[in-house]
């Protein structure tokens, strides 16, 4: 898939702390382009923008509890736009259900990342959607 | 885990080995989210606790047949640390990073709880948290019950994690 430090990352969290928090871990794998959204709404208007812009992003952190809409429905969305590819989604959830990894894995993500998040699990996804070797933390 | 499961209690009750996954997964959630070593105090049982802190987060515990109360408590020190940590900045007030913060806590702390608990056997589901703010406030349960309490310690401030069920079940792999 061929990720690299410096793509976008979109984020989708409705809490602050979680964002905050994933963006410093990603950050010490050298990731600086950060977009973040609190609600499925403001992710979904921020990828139509990333599409038209020719901007995309590359990798997106898709919370599943999430206001609105949940982040599976934009997942199911998303996977339905052959647009949108080569965009790699981890899913991140707080539940460890096997039936949702399951449901996610099957609509089309590319992972799955039970919350809290560590430094090694998320160098653990981040090699898993293709990241290779990425600078340590 | 099928070993665990065959050691299942009867029924949920608040045993040392529920506060032995509770004190686990609490130290496991600091470590992870901020790379902080919790120490934990000795647990106790009380049977009419009453939380107290500046800001909690609640949460109920759902399970069939079954009632109880996950609460996280923290002076206002000790969650101004934890966050200042990670907004890089000094928090000199409960504002909305700081209620959202100990919401999200109370939410990953249940989570992990849960999915420790479950492994031996119980059927716990997810549930929203509710913070209360207000200095030194306490928090009364309508129907008191058995409570199994478990003080922390982090970087020097102490918070509070707490469990009060309300009724027992029988785990749902149990024969």
């Amino acid at each position: 898939m061929g990720l690299d430090p410096q793509s976008r990352v979109l984020i989708v969290d409705d809490f602050e702390l979680m964002r905050t928090m994933l963006k410093r871990a990603l950050g010490a794998f050298g990731f600086t382009n950060f977009t973040e959204a609190a609600d499925s709404n403001v992710a979904d208007q921020l990828m139509v923008e990333a599409t038209v812009t020719r901007r995309p992003f590359s990798l997106v952190f898709l919370d599943w509890n999430l206001p609105g809409s949940t982040g599976y429905d934009l997942l199911c969305k998303w996977r339905g736009n052959p647009r949108l590819a080569e965009l790699a989604i981890i899913m991140v959830t707080s539940e460890s259900d096997r039936e949702k990894v399951q449901a996610a894995l099957k609509a089309g993500a590319n992972d799955y990342i039970c919350k809290p998040i560590s430094i090694d699990k998320l160098k653990e996804k981040l090699e898993a959607v293709g990241l290779g070797k990425v600078r340590s933390a | 885990m099928g070993a665990l499961k065959k050691n299942c209690p009867p029924e949920f009750q608040l045993t040392d080995q529920v506060a032995t996954i509770v004190e686990k997964n609490v130290r496991d959630v600091f470590l992870s989210m901020f790379n902080l070593e919790a120490e934990t105090g000795k647990p106790r049982f009380e049977q009419d606790h009453v939380n107290q802190g500046d800001v909690s987060g609640t949460v109920g515990m759902v399970q069939e047949e079954m009632e109880g109360t996950l609460t996280v408590s923290f002076p206002k020190r000790t969650i101004y640390n934890i966050l200042a940590q990670i907004y890089n900045r000094e928090f000199t007030s409960v504002d909305q990073s700081v209620k959202e913060g100990v919401g999200e806590l109370t939410n990953v702390i249940y989570s992990m709880i849960k999915r420790g608990l479950n492994e031996t056997g119980y059927d716990f589901k997810m549930a929203i948290p509710d913070i209360i703010v207000g200095d030194n406030h306490q928090i009364f349960k309508i129907q008191t019950g058995p409570t199994l309490v478990l003080p922390f310690v982090l970087s020097g401030e102490a918070f509070e994690v707490s469990i009060t069920i309300r009724g027992g079940v029988r785990p749902k792999n149990r024969h």
